[in-house]
């Protein structure tokens, strides 16, 4: 029960609704994955620093500031299900 | 029972680099919506973020002005939450390396100077701006991706005066850096503020609130002193403070509660995977210093003790970046500090103010340390002055021509000045008789003829001498 | 319709011996028949096809090849969908980075083809558009999740397709379906416009028929592009002029650990088989000890990693500016509803994860810790990669099961072994070298950061002495 109302919150914070026909197979898949987890805790760690990319590597390079490559309104909205005054239409967003 | 207040402020710039943090459309305000928008910007699918040189550098110049140590690997994480104005669902920021950290910056509160300390400024991105209709919203991806440096403060500021000097001295500073045009009602500059108040005594932090939505110096005040104002009741009433975001509402004056904050939000921050770390060339930093303008402080210290300007003056000179710049490019060849200040914050400004032009258009540097010479010498009267620095401005022309082709040369001649002199003499008798019977006062009216048959070129001075020498003489 | 290699049809255009245009007529007509077969397609777009043709003067090596593009892989005005029903209408306004460089080079592109969802899978069952079935038995499997780009490659359709793995995305549904996969260092080709699963494991490959090909589109999807902030400045050689048959000089590893955790036996005689080949050639093979915990964790490693790192590339997809929206009342409703419908149950449940392991109080022990224990790991390969060229295993343990069995198939040591190469960005090739039941069996070569060269070089050995080079099955007798 703990479980799903945490499943439950998870899944909000990911912008997703878990029905409860769905619940099982999402419990199985974190049981499992939370097995998964405790492999690793067998592995010492201490003073390893995270590998963000899958080799240390760095840039020199910025890009420059120039202005190109801008999309033709039509382009901005033409993949929007909804648009009003060449905008994007969405119910009133209230502030939260 | 006394409480103190706590205050500390985040601010948010917007850069005025040409195009987009993360990618080459432009940044510009006023244009129709949706026009200034990359695939980028509205995070399609498998576009990557391409970092802004020109943003970076601003940022190290905001840097480098406030005094931090700057982080030379540059990079970036994300900050994730879903909202209609974030097309990623991710904000890119700099929530683990921030280039900035542990600044400060000298502020001015009622003459006297006082140090904040800055905590961090990192670079970030702007949302999309969202208009609310009755029933629904509507999205404009222009304003998505702009560059921002936010500048975190720590909480030393005490009261509502403290806080507006602060916003005041990073405006100015984000002016002068020429990074941001930072106004406050057009949202490229916007702050946050967060108060808290605790007992004098205790050691304790309060409860903190943050308040949004101040769109003016004026609503900082008003916000933080409401502010102050409710919480002391609360306090004295024995009632708990709520964690809060709160908003200043200008309709009634007052701060009103947006959400409560019972649980921090989980933002999820992990070091963004689609850009490496970025290793920033030590020189290139360096130059960015090197390259940096006199700041408003630092011009202040200088008006002030080396120019002998006075507080006021000095003030207003900074006030006006062009006019301040100006000032210090004059001052270099005409080293008549208070002389071109007068000039420039009196006749110069009032024109400017007047016909909405930027000094540049209508004055050279050259020109205007040429008239201030004819003016320290006395080749000019100030009243012949004042005509040929208007007819500069307007007619954009300098200030030799000017005087040629008007006749404000100043006439020194002795000889010339004597002939006209013993013209007005020899017609007025009468005059010489009122001078030998004590009258004093007519010498001035006779300067005054002298000048008007001159059309004002007539040395005053001289004039004077002359004349005062002819009515001894005549007078025996 | 003659089956060709990218080498033979520009030989064959440029003398004049086929017509273009006739080709291709062949081709769109043979593309219907191996799409009844395979269901490889997400779209075909020969319309695209002769627009390309058009353009080309066949003077390069890959002007007017035809060629297919995994579904991920944006396309100007034409569907992307990444296999999701999220984006089933999209519509890209822009190529990406490969796609433009290919156009320029005049390939024909005929088609998008299918993979899992989002690229996240290894057996192109959960494709928006159904199951790929494997050329070489329609009752198998392609795997995934560039389960089209392989399968159509190895129908003889086209002599190449582009993919994207993550994990495995090429090697395997190439092991498959017996062709060449490879994917290159990470950095080593753009990835701007490629949809993402995971960023700081996705890489852009290809799949071929034969190594000298494999070595010509390689060469001409990579290079430095300034839109991918992780795109390397190192020069790309000339692969397919360097390519060298001699691998005397080679030192080559296997993991004896993952040798042993071998069940079958002529899978276990193909290997044995592949060292002794290698030997023959004179290079120097060496069974060594890789840590068992550190094998263990790769799939747990992986799977925390590419969840916390997709739940938020793909918090994109809200249905607001693009994509699927359902008709709700309230924005919130809007974005939980269509990416609750949007998405498969699978994904949702990777996204959910992801959003376990990037939270705050668990960062530390879920997503800190997988990338802590990732550059142990990566440590470790480096080690062993100052003594040795290149790492060899079998591609898979298994031939590509049978649809019935395929969500059943629990990953193996030697599955998991492909993971190597994304979590340390190596590259990495898949080759065929050997049958088991009528169907295809692979090896795996992965080699240093940014030595393709040799990875492509001991392919290029291995398959000469092989007699897999250009395989495809066309399929005549399975005509359904």
């Amino acid at each position: 029960m703990k479980d799903i109302e945490f499943l439950k919150q998870l899944a909000y914070d990911a912008r997703l609704s878990i029905s409860d026909e769905d619940m099982p197979s999402l419990i199985d898949a974190y049981k499992d994955f939370m097995d998964q987890i405790q492999i690793l805790e067998d592995i010492e760690t201490e003073g390893v620093e995270p590998l963000v990319f899958p080799f240390e590597s760095q840039n020199y390079y910025l890009r420059l500031d120039d202005v190109e490559d801008i999309m033709e309104v039509d382009d901005v909205l033409k993949n929007a299900k909804e648009v009003q005054e060449q905008q994007v239409k969405v119910p009133k967003v209230v502030n939260s | 029972m006394k409480f103190e207040t706590v205050i500390g402020i985040e601010v948010h710039c917007e850069l005025k680099t040409k195009s987009k943090m993360f990618s080459s459309a432009p940044v510009s305000f006023g244009k129709k919506p949706n026009t200034q928008v990359h695939a980028i910007d509205l995070a399609m699918p498998g576009t990557l973020p391409s970092v802004n040189q020109k943003a970076v550098e601003m940022a190290i110049r905001v840097c480098h002005a406030l005094h931090m140590d700057i982080q030379d690997l540059l990079s970036f994480d994300r900050k994730n939450y879903f909202y209609a104005d974030l097309p990623k669902g991710y904000q890119i920021t700099q929530h683990y390396h921030p280039i900035g950290s542990h600044g400060y910056i000298e502020i001015d509160v009622n003459q006297e100077n006082m140090r904040i300390d800055i905590e961090r400024l990192h670079l970030e991105e702007d949302t999309a701006k969202l208009t609310h209709l009755s029933d629904e919203s509507l999205i404009d991806y222009n304003r998505a991706g702009i560059p921002l440096i936010e500048i975190v403060s720590k909480p030393q500021i005490k009261n509502s005066l403290q806080a507006c000097a602060y916003l005041e001295a990073l405006r100015y500073l984000f002016i002068y850096t020429d990074v941001s045009d930072a106004v406050m009602a057009q949202g490229s500059m916007r702050c946050d503020i967060n108060i808290s108040l605790k007992p004098e005594t205790s050691q304790q932090y309060g409860v903190k609130v943050e308040i949004k939505n101040l769109n003016s110096l004026s609503n900082v005040q008003k916000a933080i002193d409401y502010e102050i104002q409710r919480q002391t009741a609360l306090l004295l009433d024995g009632k708990p403070i709520l964690q809060q975001t709160r908003r200043f509402d200008e309709k009634t004056q007052t701060t009103v509660a947006m959400r409560n904050k019972e649980t921090t939000a989980d933002y999820r921050y992990y070091p963004e995977p689609n850009i490496l770390p970025i290793k920033l060339d030590s020189k290139w930093i360096q130059q960015i210093k090197d390259k940096l303008p006199l700041l408003p402080k630092q011009r202040k210290d200088i008006y002030i003790n080396q120019y002998q300007l006075s507080y006021n003056d000095a003030r207003i000179l900074i006030d006006h970046k062009e006019l301040s710049d100006f000032y210090n490019q004059t001052v270099q060849i005409c080293p008549h500090y208070q002389l071109v200040c007068h000039w420039l914050i009196g006749d110069v400004l009032s024109y400017l103010n007047k016909s909405h032009q930027s000094i540049h258009a209508i004055l050279h540097v050259e020109d205007f340390a040429k008239l201030m010479h004819f003016v320290a010498d006395k080749t000019l009267s100030t009243k012949q002055a004042k005509q040929v620095l208007e007819l500069m401005m307007t007619k954009h022309k300098d200030p030799v021509s000017v005087i040629e082709e008007y006749h404000f040369q100043q006439i020194n001649d002795d000889h010339i000045l004597m002939k006209v002199i013993d013209e007005i003499l020899d017609y007025q008798p009468d005059l010489i008789k009122e001078y030998s019977q004590g009258k004093t006062k007519i010498v001035g009216f006779l300067v005054g003829q002298v000048m008007q048959k001159t059309n004002g070129q007539a040395n005053p001075q001289k004039t004077n001498q002359l004349l005062m020498k002819e009515l001894e003489k005549r007078k025996q | 319709m003659k089956v060709y290699s990218i080498e033979s049809l520009h030989d064959a255009f440029q003398s004049g011996k086929v017509e273009p245009k006739d080709y291709y007529q062949q081709i769109y007509k043979e593309a219907q028949f191996q799409q009844k077969r395979l269901n490889a397609f997400a779209y075909t777009t020969f319309g695209k096809a002769e627009k390309d043709l058009k353009n080309a003067d066949f003077q390069n090596i890959l002007s007017g090849i035809p060629y297919v593009l995994k579904d991920n892989l944006c396309t100007q005005n034409i569907y992307t969908t990444a296999s999701s029903r999220m984006l089933e209408d999209y519509i890209p306004t822009y190529n990406a980075h490969v796609v433009d460089l290919l156009e320029r080079q005049g390939c024909c592109l005929i088609g998008k083809s299918s993979m899992d969802e989002l690229g996240m899978g290894f057996t192109n069952m959960t494709a928006l558009t159904g199951p790929v079935y494997n050329p070489w038995d329609v009752s198998r499997i392609a795997g995934g999740s560039s389960g089209g780009s392989a399968a159509l490659v190895a129908s003889g359709l086209i002599p190449f397709a582009l993919g994207s793995d993550t994990g495995d995305s090429i090697r395997r549904p190439a092991g498959y379906c017996g062709v060449v996969g490879m994917k290159p260092t990470w950095g080593r080709v753009s990835r701007y416009g490629l949809i993402p699963y995971a960023s700081s494991l996705d890489t852009i490959g290809a799949l071929t028929r034969n190594v000298r090909d494999m070595a010509i589109v390689m060469k001409n999807i990579s290079g430095h592009d300034h839109r991918d902030m992780t795109s390397s400045f190192q020069s790309v050689p000339r692969y397919f002029h360097h390519l060298s048959l001699d691998i005397s000089h080679l030192k080559i590893a296997f993991f004896k650990n993952i040798y042993d955790s071998l069940t079958d036996l002529q899978m276990k005689k193909i290997f044995d088989d592949m060292v002794v080949l290698l030997k023959q050639q004179g290079a120097k093979v060496d069974e060594i000890d890789f840590p068992e915990r550190y094998l263990k964790s790769l799939v747990p490693v992986y799977n925390i990693i590419a969840n916390g790192e997709s739940t938020s590339n793909h918090a994109c997809l809200d249905g607001i500016k693009y994509g699927m929206r359902e008709d709700e009342k309230s924005i919130e409703d809007i974005v939980i509803q269509s990416r609750s419908r949007g998405f498969t149950k699978s994904t949702q449940q990777r996204f959910i994860l992801g959003m376990l392991v990037l939270k705050e109080e668990n960062q530390e022990k879920m997503f800190r810790k997988s990338q802590k224990v990732r550059r142990l790991i990566v440590e470790e390969l480096n080690h062993i990669f100052q003594h040795y060229d290149l790492i060899i295993s079998l591609n898979s343990d298994s031939i590509a099961p049978h649809i019935q069995d395929a969500m059943k198939k629990s990953s193996s040591l030697v599955d998991a072994q492909l993971l190597l190469a994304n979590l340390a960005g190596l590259p990495s090739l898949t080759l065929p070298c050997g049958f088991v039941d009528d169907m295809p069996v692979a090896i795996n070569l992965t080699g240093r950061l940014f030595e393709e060269q040799t990875v492509l070089n001991c392919a290029y050995a291995l398959e000469n002495v092989l007699p897999f080079k250009n395989q495809y099955v066309r399929g005549d007798h399975f005509e359904i």
